[in-house]
């Protein structure tokens, strides 16, 4: 006797148009530090040790409607419309440098983080030097 | 160099919260002759349903809050327990269907090889756990 569950393509798209459609994106840089904050640290916290100065600014964009990749089996979303688009996060040092070890991801303002992501060793920026990170999210099984 | 990435558990429960919780749910039984499949439409589906008689009646509900399981890693909704009973002459399916909402298409199927048969005074439940992981 064989149970085999299948889910729709289109209830991926359900729960991605509620978590993430229409929503903002804000992706900064930190340095951990000795702070010891994990990613389930709060929002509050990682922003307690963002970079300033030297050019940093936040990167910010709104998820827009994605689609679903038939070849990936999953729902696909950026910061433009369809499936294989993504969130290009860049960032740019003026004047000086800029150094981090970490990159975190804020949805809709939230007091947590959506995720964290870990450069070893940490990654410096002298002044006209730029860094891109691209994301795409993603529902799938 | 490395880079690593790491999904927030409050990110899996913000998702659960917006996608899940607090919504109705229908688990109904339908005989599924081959051609539809899980992207096919929830009118699609309701027209093979089994028919309302020898006890068979749709399960519906709606979705509590979930819990963050440490064990799984995973953020879990309250199960759903789907039973269904039969009494007269019985009946036969071979798909088990969820729908949240009113969504025009279902969440999932579970598909029964081969198809059961429930006679008179027999049961059998479902147990569907909604989880975000990442």
């Amino acid at each position: 006797m064989a149970l085999s569950t299948a889910v729709s393509s289109a209830e991926m798209g359900r729960v991605a148009a509620a978590a993430y459609e229409g929503k903002t994106i804000r992706v900064s840089l930190a340095s951990v530090g000795t702070s010891g904050f994990t990613v389930n640290s709060t929002t509050a916290n990682w922003d307690s040790t963002k970079l300033s100065g030297n050019g940093y600014a936040d990167f910010t964009a709104t998820v827009a409607t994605g689609g679903y990749d038939a070849t990936d089996g999953r729902y696909e979303m950026g910061s433009t419309a369809g499936a294989n688009t993504y969130i290009d996060a860049q960032f740019t040092a003026t004047g000086g440098s800029l150094t981090f070890d970490r990159i975190y991801v804020v949805v809709q303002n939230g007091t947590s983080l959506h995720s964290l992501l870990t450069e070893s060793p940490a990654v410096t920026l002298a002044a006209g030097q730029s860094v891109t990170y691209r994301i795409q999210l993603a529902v799938g099984l | 160099m490395a880079l690593t990435l790491a999904i927030s558990q409050f990110e899996l429960k913000r998702q659960a919260a917006a996608a899940f919780e607090g919504k109705a749910y229908e688990v109904f039984l339908a005989t599924n002759s081959g051609s539809l499949t899980a992207n096919s439409t929830y009118s699609a589906w309701q027209a093979v349903e089994v028919a309302s008689a020898n006890g068979y009646t749709p399960v519906t509900g709606t979705i509590g809050t979930g819990a963050w399981s440490s064990a799984n890693a995973r953020y879990e909704l309250p199960a759903i327990t789907a039973t269904f009973t039969s009494s007269g002459s019985g009946y036969s399916y071979n798909t088990v269907c969820v729908r949240i909402g009113t969504e025009t298409y279902l969440h999932s199927i579970v598909a029964e090889s081969p198809s059961i048969t429930l006679a008179a005074g027999q049961a059998k439940s479902y147990v569907i756990t909604l989880v975000q992981d990442d």
